[in-house]
């Protein structure tokens, strides 16, 4: 996937050993107070962090602010990493917690409702017919997404697009493995019944009180 | 619809069904892997569910990361002086800190104490503590003791001071401003900047340049 490279204009200034050594000798080096090993995570992650962070909440500004705090944990702990998870799995599991913070103190302050646009991507060699057909059907379970909760965003979007396991979210998430299953379970009852439906939800139906 | 024939040997119907997001990007292990195989054979509702998630998976994949500007700058300020105070928080350096000022307290006692009973009112002070200052300096400054050579020379190049004095016994340097005069308010400014540095850890006005008092 493109945005996980790291920038172009960084690639030249990285030493060859930034660029090829395991990340868990990267986090070792920010433990130590690496500045460059800092910012090589930061390039690899800035993205990743912003994209999972819009999938839970889609406020720019809390976006910004998690991608920035969750940077600022990852040195503060970097001497925590043991390397029994991915690397990944760990930063990913820090924006997960802050983003969930923001969000709990953004709903007491009613922050405004000024929402990212999340543009699909669309292929040029798309037969229109296949492309409507398609666009409408990713429109409708776009907007059977923002109806989750943010706990059953996580859980798909770690699954389809982070591509873990379910023993992977439970550790992003903090959760027993079986939670996770019931999310995903309960956002798939949800999906289908919208895809069926054909018709637009009610935010009463909203999944936020399943566990 | 699946007769849910499940055996001792074979999941039911229902496991196999909340595992198939995960058979889907490829996650299970093996043996949970055949277990789904071997059930989507025989089993036409969960292959239906299987193109429903195929359907979401790709919708997902389908949506951009949302632009975000690079603050690499920012946040490297802010973790940096984030794990200065956490080290200056951390329990173990508060009873480093309390240990060693309690055993410097103790050294400076035994070493002044004929001084001290033979020239009554002397005590050593941030101003007196072992240097004369120049007339020019106005403020006393003692560093952070993480604070590089280079952290030092950068803030100083920030506010254009120079050390014109010190260290005192007590660690203190004495700074004057170059360049410019330096009026009450300016100094309150410069201690403001200083007090709020993670890298000075105290700033005072010099003797005959009164320390500003905090507004409301």
């Amino acid at each position: 996937m493109a945005y996980l490279s790291p920038d172009p204009s960084f690639e030249w200034r990285m030493t060859a050993s930034a660029k090829t050594e395991t990340e868990q000798a990267l986090v070792r080096r920010v433990a130590r107070g690496d500045v460059e090993a800092f910012e090589a995570i930061y390039r690899r992650y800035r993205l990743r962090v912003a994209r999972f962070a819009a999938r839970l909440t889609r406020h720019p500004d809390i976006v910004e602010e998690v991608v920035n705090d969750t940077m600022v944990v990852v040195w503060q702990k970097a001497g925590r990493f043991r390397g029994r998870s991915k690397l990944s799995t760990w930063i990913l599991g820090i924006a997960y917690r802050i983003t969930l913070k923001r969000l709990r103190e953004s709903s007491r302050r009613t922050r405004a409702e000024v929402e990212l646009p999340l543009e699909p991507q669309s292929s040029e060699a798309d037969e229109p017919e296949a492309r409507l057909s398609r666009s409408q059907s990713r429109e409708r379970i776009r907007q059977a997404l923002l109806r989750l909760s943010p706990k059953h965003r996580a859980v798909i979007e770690l699954t389809f697009f982070e591509e873990l396991s379910y023993r992977e979210i439970a550790e992003v998430v903090g959760c027993p493995h079986n939670t996770v299953k019931t999310r995903m379970f309960h956002a798939r009852r949800h999906l289908r019944q919208v895809l069926e439906d054909g018709a637009s939800f009610t935010p009463s139906r909203r999944l936020s009180d399943v566990p | 619809m699946c007769p849910d024939t499940a055996s001792p040997r074979t999941p039911s119907h229902e496991s196999c069904l909340e595992l198939l997001p995960w058979y889907l990007n490829q996650t299970l292990d093996a043996s949970e892997r055949l277990a789904v195989e071997t059930h989507l054979e025989d089993c036409s509702a969960c292959r239906d569910e299987v193109v429903l998630l195929e359907t979401l998976q790709s919708s997902v994949r389908a949506v951009e990361p949302p632009p975000i500007r690079d603050r690499f700058n920012e946040v490297l300020a802010r973790a940096a002086s984030s794990r200065i105070r956490a080290f200056r928080a951390s329990p173990l350096v508060r009873w480093l800190v309390v240990g060693q000022a309690a055993a410097i307290a103790t050294l400076l006692a035994i070493l002044l104490w004929p001084t001290a009973t033979t020239r009554p009112g002397s005590y050593q002070t941030l101003s007196n503590a072992g240097n004369v200052e120049p007339s020019d300096a106005v403020l006393r400054v003692v560093f952070d003791e993480r604070a590089t050579d280079l952290d030092v020379r950068a803030l100083l190049e920030s506010i254009d001071a120079q050390i014109v004095a010190g260290p005192n016994t007590a660690g203190a340097y004495s700074l004057r401003i170059v360049g410019r005069p330096v009026d009450d308010r300016e100094r309150t400014k410069l201690l403001e900047r200083l007090r709020g540095d993670p890298l000075v850890r105290f700033a005072e006005a010099m003797r005959g340049a009164p320390s500003p008092e905090p507004e409301d």
